[in-house]
């Protein structure tokens, strides 16, 4: 009885307020897309395991809904058009908010 | 090496008139034999030659050679060495002797191939569906190879399989397949003579997602993602495993330091999977300090891995031919102070849990399994080796970098939920100085190698001891490096018919804490 309130006493209050910073630093977060110039995206939308990452006629589209933040994609692609950052909030009001959709040949 | 060849010889001369072809593959022999043999042929290898039961594996090869197959996967332990039995039936006759009633640990397997390939055990005792519920209307088995994905399966005829009870004094109790707490789905159906169970009937697969059949024809790098996602809780053990049964078919050994970081993600992954349920077996009996506590060092692991790979539950840290994230010196460091917290502070949780006279008055004597029954019932992992059963297959068949180092596998003889924990937590310690020996032993080099061309139907086998137990993943590949067949046998599949054996006879309070010293995994078993 006596070992267990010591316990109790000496860890005191661990939980924590709700972190909004970004993850630690190798966290796999939300997957951003910048459209640049002679990016390989052929390649790119190959890598995409879920089929999250398409190509639509002239416009790539990715939709966070399938993303599954593996990074793939972000690996193969030779510009600085996909990163990942470390957001973990994804969550949106609308599924529509989901899509990503920008022109492939933009320049930015 | 001599008692390998041996031990092959001799088993190859005991069977040689039964014998159709024997092939020698990497580390298995398969021996091809006719149906009729089966009784014999497994009876020999699995009484006799004290072998165990790995896996049974289906397979529809009717594209390759117009036949169905089944394979019968035995382990030898002390040569670390399999042998297949593969078995071809007709389409015209696709039946097979059933072995169920002579040797328990068949009874699930079989009962499986029934329902996803119609390959019916002749003579099984239980004749109910095991993953569908009910009866079928019409015949469709998902893992043929025509079979065509259309909708939802209908099994409009839904009957129940249970016991039925024709006593008065007998209290039929439902629980399940939703419960109060976030887990997963299971229907348990009690029969109770007062407060005591009598006898208890499961029925799982309520998750089955085909996760199989939807490995079927993907290339190798996008089956690791869904080989992932098999089970949150064991999802490096299945990679590794399935890892392995690349490798070796591709006859490739991976670099030292891959191994070693293989080893170091495998034993962070038991780690906090022991931890988290010690504090979880408290919850069973309603004791609350041990159950937070529990989950506290649990989350801090859970941080601390997150921090390693970015993944709280390790997930994408395993490739194909090593690991895909490397080790840093202050990450080394960072382990080395986080388990030098963690070991004195998981002795004081250990220490109010076992001297606690109601805790362990609740955990002893409870939910029992003897040495004979968790042998037939092929029992694994944790349950197993609380009842004496003295497996591991980190020891026995050794992967990754386990050959290298030293460990003890820790054995008790009670086979109550008090050895089980007790088992748990010295396998906490186990694992701290495991991860320690590695840290320390961790050699230089690259973490990974590519992985060539596999030749078209070649079949291999991969294993891991997770935290539940031995799983083990089967393998043949197709063209182009593609998967034909994947058959997944976790820990949670082999111990789950040990879960109906442990409760009867203890009252209905005791089953969840009885269900909470197994800790198996839902999603594991119904894939």
């Amino acid at each position: 009885m006596f070992d267990m309130l010591k316990k109790i006493w000496q860890v005191g209050t661990v939980t924590k307020k709700q972190p909004f910073e970004p993850a630690s630093k190798k966290y796999r977060g939300k997957i951003e897309l910048i459209a640049q110039k002679n990016t390989n995206w052929e390649d790119c939308i190959a890598a995409c395991p879920t089929g999250a990452l398409r190509m639509n006629v002239n416009k790539i589209r990715l939709f966070h809904g399938n993303c599954i933040q593996c990074g793939n994609c972000v690996k193969i692609c030779n510009t600085e058009a996909l990163t990942q950052t470390t957001d973990c909030y994804l969550a949106v009001n609308a599924k529509k908010d989901l899509f990503i959709s920008v022109d492939k040949n933009e320049v930015k | 090496m001599d008692s390998k060849r041996r031990m092959i010889k001799k088993i190859l001369q005991q069977l040689g008139n039964r014998l159709l072809d024997a092939k020698e593959q990497a580390n298995e022999t398969v021996l091809h034999i006719d149906k009729k043999d089966l009784p014999e042929v497994c009876q020999y290898l699995y009484q006799e030659q004290e072998s165990r039961l790995f896996t049974i594996v289906g397979n529809d090869e009717r594209q390759i050679n117009g036949m169905f197959v089944l394979y019968y996967v035995f382990a030898f332990d002390k040569i670390q060495y399999f042998i297949t039995v593969k078995l071809c039936l007709e389409e015209s006759d696709p039946t097979f002797p059933s072995l169920a009633a002579y040797m328990p640990a068949f009874n699930w397997y079989e009962r499986e191939v029934n329902d996803l390939l119609g390959l019916r055990a002749l003579g099984h005792p239980n004749r109910s569906p095991l993953i569908f519920h009910g009866d079928q209307m019409e015949a469709v088995y998902p893992l043929r190879k025509d079979y065509i994905e259309t909708s939802m399966l209908h099994c409009e005829n839904e009957v129940d399989h249970f016991v039925e009870y024709t006593g008065t004094d007998v209290t039929e109790i439902p629980v399940g397949p939703i419960h109060a707490g976030i887990i997963e789905p299971g229907h348990f159906r009690f029969g109770a003579v007062g407060d005591t169970v009598l006898h208890l009937d499961t029925r799982l697969f309520y998750t089955h997602r085909g996760i199989e059949k939807k490995l079927e024809g993907k290339t190798l790098e996008q089956a690791m993602f869904l080989i992932e996602r098999i089970c949150c809780v064991c999802n490096v053990s299945h990679a590794v495993a399935f890892a392995q049964a690349v490798e070796t078919a591709a006859n490739i050994t991976i670099p030292r330091r891959a191994a070693y970081i293989r080893t170091l993600y495998l034993e962070l992954e038991r780690l906090y999977n022991h931890v988290g349920d010690v504090g979880n077996i408290c919850a069973g009996y309603g004791f609350a300090v041990g159950n937070s506590q529990g989950a506290r060092m649990r989350e801090l692991l859970l941080r601390l891995n997150e921090e390693l790979t970015g993944h709280r539950y390790l997930r994408g840290v395993i490739a194909l031919g090593g690991v895909q994230q490397d080790i840093r010196k202050d990450e080394i460091d960072r382990i080395t102070n986080h388990l030098n917290e963690l070991d004195p502070d998981f002795q004081d949780l250990a220490d109010i849990l076992l001297n606690h006279e109601i805790a362990v008055d609740r955990m002893e004597t409870t939910g029992q399994l003897s040495l004979q029954q968790v042998t037939e019932l092929e029992a694994v992992g944790v349950a197993a080796r609380a009842s004496g059963r003295d497996i591991d297959c980190r020891r026995d068949l050794p992967y990754a970098a386990y050959n290298q180092l030293n460990f003890a596998v820790i054995v008790q003889e009670e086979g109550d939920v008090l050895a089980r924990i007790k088992v748990r937590i010295l396998e906490v310690f186990n694992s701290i100085l495991l991860i320690r020996q590695i840290l320390q032993d961790l050699p230089e080099g690259d973490i990974i190698t590519g992985i060539p061309k596999i030749e078209p139907y070649k079949t291999s086998l991969g294993w891991t001891e997770s935290a539940r137990g031995e799983n083990c993943h089967w393998l043949m590949f197709g063209q182009d490096n593609k998967i034909y067949r994947y058959r997944i046998r976790s820990a949670a599949y082999s111990n789950w018919p040990a879960v109906a054996v442990a409760v009867p006879g203890n009252i209905i309070p005791d089953f969840p804490l009885i269900n909470k010293s197994f800790e198996l995994c839902y999603s594991c078993c119904d894939r």
